[in-house]
């Protein structure tokens, strides 16, 4: 693994991974790591999250002082520790800081694959998105709750909403022409796919006129945008 | 144990100050010692909704600063004994106070008054920030238009990140007769975008208006169709289950006409 930086914080579908250099002495590595998070502290804000230690190995003792780091200089409430995988849920802020330091990783590009994808760069925000609250991130990203008007969800891979989709959206926000967005709702107030604008077909509009609530998809196909319905009938 | 609420709405002029004078008001009919804070500086409206404007001396800012004591600022009521207003500077703007000194004049209120109501100025800007900061419980003021639910849902948003949390919802200005006509969003459809509790919905009413004009909240007002509404939510607030009531006029000249109908029938 090639870490030019002594401590790198990654994020990846199951938490954060802290990627420290095995050349470096412990003691310095330290202070890297203390720079490093107070840097992302408002990220991490209250935060849930995974914690894994990568690139070397720690002996249980080391662990826990590079525990004892994070927790001094954030609110970050760590839920597992682990030097491999695990699952776990992701916050919103802790992800949006994961994006920061995914953005200047190039070995975190979201991968562009065909029809089955094996995209491992993947954020799951549990709750719903109010006016003005937003996700970014480089991967793809499964919002479960609603994303009401004036929410924004900009991702480098798909959208998926098990909700209803009433905020902004946007898809392959890097170019990915075959990014897709999904809602069990889909009435954003405006969506994008890689460069292309999306007008949707006018919705009865005023209250008591409820939209059709079907869950659906969107997506771009020979430079056109189709949106189709999840389910038959 | 006393409570410090913050009135907010993130929307100008959908009824915060009016929403602030009626429940502390209401609160203080109830028999509770109750203190309005108008946090809007600058700009202040509740010493005039309440009657009080020929009564104050000193401010809000006058105690920040210790040119006074909290005492000689608090304006007493002039119907209720155990109501009191502290008003907000007029001269000074928002920046005048940091949300450090809001929260250390909470406290303060707190160890006096039983129910701190504060009256939170339009925005999200510093005066947002000032009003909420020595709050533990906030009230969402909205009417049922898409702009103020919007807002409504960015403040609820704000709310949540500085950690207040389960605001409750008051929908403001409603008119039951544009909701039957689908020309107006109900109380569900606002509660299905804000998903948070609803405290009470108030009708669009005329005596509103004139109970601002007159400095006396129509909270006190029997006849008031709001009125009821805000004495409704004011007993909700104290822990009383009372069932939202039905808004529809059955005062409106259609309605006065089939009653006659109806008697004459009879």
């Amino acid at each position: 693994m090639n870490v030019k930086q002594p401590v790198v914080l990654k994020g990846n579908r199951d938490g954060i991974a802290v990627v420290l250099d095995k050349n470096i002495p412990f003691e310095i590595l330290c202070g890297h790591l203390r720079e490093k998070v107070s840097g992302a502290k408002q990220f991490f804000e209250g935060a849930l999250t995974a914690v894994a230690f990568k690139g070397r190995a720690l002996t249980d003792d080391e662990k826990r002082k590079m525990l004892d780091i994070i927790y001094e200089e954030t609110t970050l409430e760590v839920s597992g520790v682990s030097d491999e995988n695990f699952v776990s849920a992701v916050e919103v802020e802790a992800a949006e800081a994961l994006l920061q330091e995914t953005a200047n990783d190039e070995r975190a590009e979201p991968e562009k694959n065909e029809t089955s994808i094996s995209d491992q760069n993947v954020v799951f925000h549990h709750g719903g998105l109010r006016s003005g609250q937003s996700i970014r991130h480089s991967g793809s990203v499964v919002l479960v709750g609603d994303a009401n008007p004036g929410s924004e969800i900009i991702a480098g891979g798909n959208v998926v909403v098990l909700g209803a989709l009433k905020g902004m959206a946007h898809a392959g926000s890097g170019g990915d022409c075959k990014a897709f967005i999904s809602a069990l709702v889909l009435s954003p107030t405006q969506m994008r796919i890689a460069h292309l604008f999306i007008e949707l077909p006018p919705e009865p509009k005023g209250p008591g006129r409820k939209p059709v609530k079907k869950p659906s998809y969107a997506y771009i196909q020979d430079g056109q945008v189709f949106i189709a319905p999840l389910l038959n009938n | 144990m006393s409570e410090v609420f913050v009135i907010t709405s993130g929307k100008g002029g959908v009824g915060k100050t009016t929403t602030s004078a009626n429940i502390g008001t209401g609160l203080a009919i109830a028999g509770y010692k109750t203190v309005m804070v108008d946090a809007d500086i600058g700009l202040r409206n509740l010493d005039v909704v309440m009657g009080l404007e020929n009564r104050i001396v000193y401010h809000l800012i006058d105690v920040i600063d210790g040119n006074c004591r909290l005492k000689q600022a608090l304006v007493k009521d002039k119907r209720y004994s155990n109501l009191f207003l502290l008003p907000a500077a007029q001269t000074k703007d928002k920046n005048a106070v940091n949300p450090e000194q809001m929260q250390k004049l909470c406290l303060s209120l707190r160890e006096e008054f039983d129910y701190v109501l504060i009256d939170c100025p339009a925005g999200i800007e510093q005066g947002f920030k000032n009003a909420i900061a020595g709050a533990d419980k906030a009230i969402v003021v909205t009417t049922p238009e898409v702009s103020a639910v919007r807002d409504a849902d960015r403040i609820i948003g704000l709310l949540e990140a500085a950690e207040i949390r389960n605001p409750m919802l008051i929908l403001n200005r409603i008119r039951p007769d544009m909701v039957k006509k689908g020309n107006m969003m109900s109380l569900e459809d606002v509660t299905e975008i804000l998903s948070i509790d609803i405290l009470g919905a108030v009708p669009d009413d005329e005596s509103i208006v004139i109970a601002a004009n007159t400095g006396e909240p129509c909270v006190a007002d029997q006849n008031s169709r709001a009125g009821q509404a805000f004495r409704d939510i004011t007993r909700r607030m104290l822990g009383e289950a009372v069932p939202l009531a039905d808004l529809t006029d059955d005062r409106g000249l259609m309605n006065k006409l089939k009653k006659i109908f109806r008697l004459g029938g009879a």
